[in-house]
């Protein structure tokens, strides 16, 4: 991926913040080839991931692919910054990236470890309580990241989109538990874990930080 | 809220990324502020005013009936 970084570079006659359809083209193509490999690689490990050993190796491989994604995704802003018009990612968002992917990387981690471990050695009592709420705690290290984030953001734009957003998600978020957990309590859903509330409210929070900021006004 | 800011910074011959810089807020801040999709804070506003040595009400318009204008 560095080679075509630097070809992109070296083939740049004028400084320019626009990049060539040549550039997207393989840009795309590069996403498209390492979500391909992501794929295949899953589908290869994936008779293997009954062992610990399995199980770890698939951990390693999401958070591999996932480094490789962010890597490809950013490659775009290092050339418009080389040549001068890309802006540096902004101080709160470095911070929450630091707190937000470690936490999220001991998560997967965590979770490969904690099922292994439940099923070859069916732990009971205060062990059983441990293995289970493990993967649980990165998870909590993650949301408060989440949230920490528009307090430390120093820009108030910024902070007002970022609250909007949350605003956002956690009114759909509950909007949507409350209607599932009557629909479920009538039996007439299948039953939704509870742990689904987090990754459903980052979803949310993602569709609303494409609003423009005045739809919640 | 309507504002000059577009064209007190062409004036200038500031790009956004520049008029962030002195205000010390994101470029899409500025970008914002320009099109009139965020309404800046009042200590941000009279950073603004300050850096382009007018008053509040010289570059924002609360499109009101502007009394702050009747001063001029």
């Amino acid at each position: 991926m560095s080679s075509l970084l630097e070809t992109a570079l070296n083939e740049a006659p004028v400084p320019s913040a626009k990049l060539g359809a040549g550039f997207w083209a393989a840009w795309a193509a590069g996403m498209a080839a390492a979500f391909a490999a992501f794929a295949a690689t899953l589908w290869l490990a994936y008779p293997h991931l009954d062992t610990f050993a399995g199980k770890m190796v698939g951990g390693a491989i999401v958070i591999a692919f996932t480094l490789a994604f962010i890597f490809i995704a950013n490659i775009p802003n290092a050339i418009r910054r080389k040549r001068g018009f890309g802006e540096r990612m902004r101080e709160p968002n470095r911070r929450y990236m630091w707190r937000f992917l470690p936490a999220m990387f001991a998560y997967v981690i965590l979770l490969m470890a904690a099922i292994s471990y439940a099923k070859a050695a069916e732990p009971t009592g205060v062990i059983a309580w441990l293995v289970a709420i493990a993967p649980a705690v990165p998870i909590l290290f993650a949301i408060r990241a989440i949230f920490l984030l528009p307090v430390e953001e120093d820009d108030e734009y910024q902070r007002a989109r970022i609250y909007s957003s949350y605003a956002w998600a956690t009114g759909a978020t509950l909007m949507v538990c409350t209607a599932a957990g009557f629909l479920d309590m009538f039996g007439v859903v299948p039953h939704l874990e509870m742990w689904i509330a987090f990754p459903m409210w980052a979803v949310f929070m993602g569709l609303a930080r494409c609003l423009p900021l005045g739809s919640v006004k | 809220m309507k504002n000059d800011l577009r064209v007190l910074r062409a004036q200038r011959g500031w790009s956004q990324g520049d008029l962030a810089d002195a205000l010390g807020v994101s470029r899409q801040s500025v970008n914002a502020l320009e099109t009139g999709k965020f309404d800046p804070s009042l200590p941000l506003a009279f950073r603004i005013a300050r850096l382009f040595g007018k008053r509040v009400d010289e570059i924002f318009d609360d499109e009101l009936g502007g009394f702050g204008k009747a001063a001029e």
